[in-house]
């Protein structure tokens, strides 16, 4: 049961990464509005993993992607930072749950809970990427612009995607 | 010691995550040099291949607008071409000339691009086997696009006009003068023209071209249009935006720009101009 969770995801994050890197990177809405669905593979990292794994797990996925976005490092540290902040926000406020579950998804969690959840870390991650990229005092405003909508675009898509690859069992794709 | 260990053992997750942005730290900063790991970015077979997937896809949509471009630039060729002609048959010392070549042109499809970021860069289907090598210069029908930046054996990456770094010798052609030509990040349609003094009387939609002066790019290649421009009072230069000519969101085909004069003109730059310590 447990296995068969950690298949699908990983199978599920190849898919992600895939359609990230071949359609969605060249999305951009209102030409601020950026959509970064692969964070939700870090948000999804099943309980099991140990911490060192999950830093090493964010890491090759940042690298990864950075090597599509020609931007190397700066998604890297971004998802390492999340990787790294993901297990100390969930020691403040683990999501309370009848059963004991495996992956944190927004079936498992309850909706609240993970938009709570993913918002916190999304803003996080994109706050490092657009930064990072930027590196110039003069574009503040419009930097924290992008970050804001990227935020909440990222979010909205990964909650889509969440509620559309649910499957009726609780263990799903994601 | 053992207190020690187990200090290590214990934040671990923290010693790793530091160590790794650290690493990161030293990617980020070393993408930025010319002479850098090629296979980290788009110009890398997998990446340049994936790209290549998806922009064959992307080209049955471009036909339409790809074919207008073709045939444009095909009329003006020929009327250049009506022009020499005559020039060809008289015998004069401009005939020498003609044949001096100092620049040779190389088609490539533009197979990945972006315009929306702080550093946009595009991905070429071209590459060492076809004799591209970094710092050529990349200009599209009508105008300026960027730089070769990675090159590997199929795929080079060039760094767009619309990244924050950008800075390529510039003139305004009625002037003849000195200036630069920046991107400050916002607009993709729009550049920033760099010190330009205030004793020159500027007007909107005087064109700016490349001045050819660091012999990366050929001179007279046009950049853009003078959209807005102001100066303040007890400002040195003008502060200019200009209507870059080149469309970076319909990109399809660009040019590399093979200099022959290059090596030879840095060599000589080396040996007269003293490097600043």
């Amino acid at each position: 049961m447990r296995s068969d969770s950690n298949l699908k995801y990983i199978l599920g994050s190849l898919l992600i990464i895939l359609i990230q890197i071949t359609i969605l990177k060249n999305i951009v809405l209102f030409d601020v509005a950026f959509c970064f669905l692969y964070v939700a593979i870090l948000l999804n990292i099943p309980f099991t993993v140990g911490r060192v794994w999950q830093l090493v797990i964010g890491f090759l996925v940042g690298l990864l992607i950075d090597v599509f976005y020609n931007s190397i490092g700066i998604h890297a540290s971004a998802c390492l930072l999340l990787t790294f902040v993901r297990p100390i926000y969930l020691q403040y406020n683990f999501p309370r749950t009848p059963d004991p579950i495996n992956i944190p998804n927004v079936k498992n969690t309850g909706f609240s809970w993970y938009l709570g959840y993913s918002f916190f870390l999304v803003f996080l991650h994109q706050c490092v990427i657009f930064f990072v990229e930027a590196s110039n005092k003069s574009l503040f405003f419009l930097t924290l612009y992008k970050v804001f909508a990227s935020t909440i675009f990222t979010v909205l898509v990964i909650l889509i995607v969440q509620y559309l690859t649910v499957s009726g069992r609780k263990e799903r794709l994601l | 010691m053992q207190q020690l260990f187990l200090f290590l053992i214990r934040f671990r997750a923290f010693f790793v995550f530091a160590a790794l942005e650290i690493l990161c730290f030293f990617l980020i900063v070393n993408n930025n040099s010319y002479q850098s790991a090629v296979f980290f970015n788009s110009s890398s077979a997998l990446a340049g291949r994936v790209a290549e997937y998806t922009q064959n896809v992307n080209d049955y949509f471009t036909l339409k607008k790809v074919n207008e471009e073709l045939a444009r630039e095909n009329a003006l060729l020929k009327r250049q071409l009506i022009k020499y002609s005559d020039k060809i048959h008289s015998d004069s010392v401009e005939n020498l000339l003609v044949f001096d070549r100092k620049f040779e042109t190389m088609a490539a499809e533009v197979v990945d691009n972006s315009v929306n970021r702080f550093t946009n860069y595009i991905t070429l289907d071209k590459g060492s086997d076809h004799g591209i090598t970094p710092e050529m210069a990349v200009i599209g029908t009508d105008g300026v696009v960027g730089k070769v930046m990675h090159v590997s054996d199929q795929y080079s990456v060039v760094k767009s006009v619309l990244h924050t770094g950008t800075n390529i010798s510039s003139t305004i052609s009625r002037f003849g003068n000195f200036c630069t030509l920046t991107w400050d990040g916002k607009s993709p349609k729009y550049g920033k023209i760099l010190y330009v003094p205030r004793h020159y009387d500027i007007q909107q939609g005087d064109s700016v071209f490349t001045s050819g002066y660091n012999s990366i790019f050929p001179n007279d290649i046009l950049i853009g249009t003078i959209s807005e421009y102001s100066i303040d009072e007890g400002d040195i230069f003008y502060d200019i935006t200009v209507e870059l000519s080149t469309d970076f969101q319909a990109l399809s085909y660009v040019f590399v720009v093979k200099s022959f004069k290059k090596q030879e003109l840095d060599s000589l730059q080396q040996v007269t101009i003293p490097n600043e310590e």
